[in-house]
């Protein structure tokens, strides 16, 4: 079987009496979409900061590419090739569409430390960051200012930083999130294809969304894994339905 | 043409204009009043870096300007006495050559701005601006309890430095030098605020957790453009020394850092040439104010205000305009 590209295992991390992260197990493969599900507080956000380089767990092990970034930083995993978007759109207000993901290009690249060429003038960092904004449907848009755009258009926008990454894998929190029901299933379509590129962990609330696009899902409740598996065997886990699908139980 | 670009040529040119033709009429003062300008308007230009690009909020620039100042005051204070500055591990003498002064003056202000950032950095907001107030007060009072260069009194140069080729106590040629410097000073600026150092400086002022989430780490960008900054600030106090052939402890105290830091708000925060209209402003304000009542400074605080509260953008923001998008 091939390796996982990212793999979590057995991380624990309390705050006081509050048990966040309790031995979770986790792995991501070349190809699929994984989702992390679970209510509010079950401790999805703890759990994308440790992987995310944010936070460090109390024990257990992170391995990315084979290699082990339980102690490495948020620069340190972007630069291996960890494509993030947050839970809360989180891009350059002051700077163009454009100007955005050539910020991401030159992150990626290393090439921050240019003090006198003119950066817009760079044309094969532009192009590609036209093309990378063009994946995401951003094409003419590329001189708006990040703050005027619309909600949906700064989701794409992060995605399309994430994608500037030329990433190994995606760590997505929640990307439909207030997004239109139009703009839930461009994102849908998007990522469905988005997963050949790179496999996507995703975390996400949109259960159309998650059924639609995961291969595998797991449900994280009170800081644990309850369930982890195929769609079909997470709508048919009575422990999930309880815990967290509750009175939603019948939209499966 | 953008708005600000004539903005900015009009003040280059003016800048330049108005004490050549002082120097035709013979109004010495006037050439005075504008070197002035000059010297403060790169004060500035360095903080502006910091503070405009960066989000910097640093109260001690007056330590990088006070530097500059002595590595001029020293230099030349040991070529007066033929005493070398010291001995170990080299031979180090003083000198009276401009070039070189500048050049220890750029080389020391960037060290302690290196040495100064790498120790504040870490910090942001309120604790930030007291860290580098503090630093400039450490340097403040070291040099007035430095009897060898004048303690608390200064010292006084009585010989302007020399530049090979021109005579430096001629006024216009004085200011000459210190326009070109000035110049030189917004060229490096302009090509850093659009390089892909700038963009990760101007990134990291508005989110730094995105930031790092491509690879890129915020503090090492803000250290490296707190030391172009200083160094550039630095540059300007060896400059001042010159002029007034004299440095004093003052060129370190929090005021100097206060009144480099209202030149850049006057001015316009970020705008290539928000130093120089706010080092013209307040020059000018000095000059008319100054002769009408010994409390200009109150005006000056007033304009401040009404600056912060109305015109964000300064005296380039409400003349220019909100900067457009451009891809």
């Amino acid at each position: 079987m091939t390796e996982p590209v990212l793999e979590v295992r057995h991380v624990h991390k309390s705050f006081g009496a509050l048990r966040a992260s309790h031995d979770i197990n986790l792995t991501l493969y070349p190809g699929e979409i994984h989702a992390l599900i679970g209510p509010n507080g079950a401790g999805k956000s703890t759990l994308i900061k440790q992987i995310a380089g944010n936070m460090q767990p109390d024990a257990g092990e992170i391995r990315f590419l084979g290699q082990d970034v339980t102690a490495l930083g948020t620069v340190a995993l972007a630069r291996m090739g960890l494509g993030r978007s947050f839970q809360i759109s989180s891009v350059i207000p002051e700077f163009t569409v454009l100007q955005n993901v050539v910020l991401a290009l030159q992150g990626a690249r290393g090439a921050s430390y240019h003090f006198f060429r003119a950066v817009l003038n760079d044309r094969d960092m532009t192009e590609t960051a036209r093309a990378t904004a063009a994946r995401v449907g951003l094409a003419d848009r590329l001189a708006v200012w990040a703050q005027d755009l619309s909600h949906g258009e700064r989701r794409k926008l992060e995605i399309a930083m994430a994608l500037a990454l030329a990433p190994r894998a995606f760590l997505l929190d929640e990307p439909m999130a207030g997004m239109g029901a139009e703009g839930a299933a461009e994102m849908t379509r998007f990522l469905a294809e988005l997963r050949h590129e790179a496999p996507i962990l995703l975390v996400e609330h949109d259960m159309d969304a998650v059924f639609s696009l995961a291969d595998r899902i797991s449900v994280l409740d009170y800081g644990e894994i309850i369930a982890s598996g195929t769609v079909a065997e997470i709508r048919a886990n009575p422990e999930v339905r309880r815990a967290y699908l509750g009175d939603d139980a019948e939209a499966l | 043409m953008r708005r600000e670009t004539i903005i900015n040529a009009a003040l280059a040119i003016g800048l330049l204009a108005i004490p050549l033709w002082a120097h035709v009429t013979g109004e010495i003062f006037t050439i005075t009043l504008a070197t002035r300008v000059a010297i403060l308007a790169l004060a500035a230009v360095g903080l502006n870096l910091a503070l405009g690009l960066g989000g910097l909020v640093s109260f001690g620039h007056a330590a990088y300007f006070g530097l500059g100042g002595y590595a001029m005051g020293i230099l030349a204070f040991h070529a007066q006495t033929f005493d070398p500055i010291f001995t170990w591990p080299f031979v180090f003498e003083g000198t009276s050559q401009m070039l070189v002064i500048w050049g220890v003056a750029l080389v020391v202000s960037g060290l302690a701005a290196a040495l100064i950032g790498m120790l504040t950095l870490h910090t942001s907001g309120a604790y930030f601006i007291m860290a580098t107030l503090a630093f400039g007060q450490m340097f403040y009072y070291l040099f007035v309890s430095w009897p060898k260069y004048g303690g608390e009194d200064g010292m006084s140069i009585y010989v302007r430095n020399d530049f090979p080729g021109l005579n430096t106590l001629d006024p216009i040629q004085f200011f000459l030098i210190c326009y070109v410097l000035l110049m030189a000073g917004i060229f490096v600026s302009w090509r850093i605020a659009r390089s892909p150092f700038g963009l990760a400086l101007k990134a990291s002022r508005q989110n730094a957790e995105r930031v790092e989430t491509v690879g890129i780490t915020p503090f090492r960008i803000r250290l490296a453009a707190f030391v172009i900054s200083g160094m550039i600030t630095g540059l300007a106090g060896a400059l001042m020394a010159d002029l007034n052939r004299f440095v004093g402890p003052t060129m370190f105290s929090w005021q100097t850092s206060g009144e480099i830091m209202i030149l850049v708000i006057l001015g316009g925060v970020a705008r290539l040439y928000g130093p120089v209209a706010g080092a013209a402003l307040f020059i000018l304000l000095e000059h008319w104010l100054g002769g009408v009542s010994d409390y200009w400074l109150a005006f000056v605080g007033a304009l401040l205000l009404l600056v912060v509260l109305f015109a964000r953008g300064g005296l380039i923001g409400s003349l220019a305009g909100r900067e457009v998008a451009h891809d």
